[in-house]
């Protein structure tokens, strides 16, 4: 036995301060009351994770232009990793490089589409306000992954994550028209034409053909709703913008001069959801009519 | 000759599993993949290219990472310890003692890596995945020809510069040979005079690392590649870890040790 060493005797109560224990059961208590607040002021959904918070945090500003790799490579992934390569070079290195490129355009399909769906969703952590990210995710499923339950979902997050972005609304209205609950796509399109931003800014353009877009889903809504005088407003306002459609140009006339065109609204709805496809430059057929969207594509 | 590098070579074995590198990089890996695995993409669990595709951007970092880290240290790390002068005391030439740091740079990184690809595999197994195996294997073969050289490059930076200043030019050179210099050529034809000229000498000069990579291959399962494009590489591989291990030796075989200039 050491003598140097101190001895351990036992503490007595109340001797020095509080007795470990109390220390112990204040710190845990602390703890607790910690937790419980935590958990009572986190709203639900909010996780720093889903709400984008922890990238905002990690990335700053560079968070769009992560977010935008990963749409990139969404797009990549779609193309199944094939890419046009540039033919500027004949030497040894960049014929080797070449030969190693499957040639030829392609797509994935069906089920595979889904395989595009993680980089779309890592460019919706980074960003939650790319709102490309969550339409292009929302089209592929509910279109040919055949699972619009988790489209509605993807549209839901994008609608809590960009509440004043009239694309999240007119998102949601399409989805809404595609579903056939036309009182819910008017409402959620209604939302989306109070929501476009005015002015002559940068990305006017986009802005003017999505706000066509509304505008023209909104006409159909209303004369699905039997309100001619409305829809005829909103295809004027189209036609204002846009004075080449002719199929808005003829449809206004048909029900100025018959009451009602020849082509039902229904029909019509169909056809310019269905053309609202993916439209690729090359490779596949596109048809890309009026209304058609090329930003659906993942670009 | 072959077994004194042998040897030498299961020395740099034995003192990488000592300090470990290879199970800290295996551990976050696993975790990375663990994280992968456990994401909920839009609700949906069951996807597997994008563990495919960074899984083996993983292995790929970590493969990079060991190769610099292994290769960098072997000959500095036996000049500061002083085992060098015995080492070279005994009948091991210099090319042989450059040569066996080389080879057993190469083998550790090759195997760690081969185990790193088994892993993935099993994952994507697991999550109802598959491989082509012809273009697999031709990818990990045309990986290991990767480590290979920057082994050798590591080893070649490491005869004339302390460790830490071999790292950085090796692993500077070799993101820069990956990354930048199979798309420096199409700058040429935008340059003129003599920036052009040295950009397409350095297009020439500077190693394609990047014609070492199947990753794209096997995560979206084309088939593999056709015989004569894999051996060409495959020996464009073998050529330049030939070159810089030579241009080691060279750099090597008349240095004369001053252990005060590497503290």
């Amino acid at each position: 036995m050491n003598n140097a060493l101190p001895t351990l005797a036992p503490r007595q109560p109340g001797a020095e301060g509080p007795a470990p224990a109390a220390g112990v059961v204040f710190i845990a208590a602390m703890v607790l009351m910690a937790f419980a607040l935590a958990c009572r002021l986190a709203t639900p959904g909010a996780h720093p994770f889903e709400s984008g918070a922890f990238a905002a945090k990690l990335l700053g500003v560079t968070r769009g232009e992560v977010s935008g790799q990963f749409f990139s490579q969404a797009d990549y992934v779609f193309h199944k990793g094939i890419y046009a390569q540039s033919a500027s070079r004949r030497d040894w290195f960049a014929g080797l490089k070449r030969a190693m490129i499957p040639r030829g355009h392609c797509h994935l399909h069906e089920e595979g589409i889904l395989e595009i769906m993680p980089w779309l969703y890592f460019a919706t952590r980074a960003d939650p306000h790319n709102m490309e990210a969550y339409a292009v995710a929302a089209y592929w499923l509910a279109g040919e992954a055949g699972r619009p339950d988790l489209a509605e979902r993807v549209l839901s997050e994008a609608l809590r994550n960009n509440p004043s972005d009239y694309r999240a609304y007119m998102e949601k209205g399409i989805f809404a028209l595609k579903s056939g609950d036309y009182p819910r796509a008017a409402r959620y399109l209604d939302k989306a034409l109070q929501c476009v931003p005015a002015g002559t800014g940068q990305g006017r353009d986009a802005i003017a053909i999505d706000l066509a877009s509304v505008l023209t889903y909104r006409g159909l809504l209303y004369e699905i709703e039997e309100r001619p005088v409305n829809a005829m407003e909103c295809y004027r306002a189209v036609i204002a913008m846009f004075p080449g459609r002719e199929g808005l140009v003829g449809r206004v006339r048909e029900i100025e001069q018959k009451g009602r065109p020849d082509q039902s609204p229904k029909d019509l709805a169909a056809i310019l959801l269905r053309q609202r496809r993916h439209v690729c430059s090359e490779g596949e057929q596109a048809q890309a009519g009026e209304g058609a969207k090329e930003h659906h594509h993942v670009p | 000759m072959i077994g004194r590098v042998l040897v030498i070579a299961q020395t740099v074995w034995l003192e990488t599993l000592r300090r470990k590198d290879v199970y800290l990089l295996a551990v976050f890996a696993l975790a990375a993949l663990a994280v992968l695995m456990g994401l909920n993409v839009f609700g949906m669990r069951n996807l597997v290219g994008y563990i495919k595709e960074t899984g083996l951007l993983l292995v790929w970092l970590f493969a990079w990472i060991l190769a610099v880290a292994v290769g960098v240290r072997q000959l500095p790390g036996e000049e500061l310890s002083g085992t060098v002068f015995s080492l070279l005391a005994k009948p091991v030439t210099r090319l042989e003692l450059v040569a066996g740091k080389w080879l057993g740079t190469w083998s550790i990184a090759a195997a760690a890596t081969a185990a790193f690809y088994l892993v993935l595999a099993a994952v994507v197994l697991v999550r109802g995945g598959s491989f082509d195996l012809a273009a697999t294997a031709q990818a990990l073969v045309l990986h290991v020809c990767f480590i290979g050289i920057v082994s050798a490059l590591s080893i070649l930076f490491s005869t004339r510069l302390h460790a830490d200043a071999a790292a950085t030019l090796a692993a500077a050179l070799t993101l820069a040979a990956f990354l930048i210099i199979p798309h420096s050529a199409g700058y040429t034809g935008q340059m003129d005079g003599f920036a052009g000229g040295l950009l397409l000498a350095f297009y020439f000069a500077l190693p394609h690392l990047e014609l070492f990579d199947l990753r794209a291959r096997v995560v979206h399962d084309w088939e593999a590649l056709p015989a004569p494009v894999f051996l060409q590489i495959a020996l464009y591989g073998l050529a330049l870890m030939l070159l810089f291990v030579a241009l080691a030796w060279l750099a090597y075989r008349k240095k004369r040790f001053s252990r005060e200039r590497l503290y």
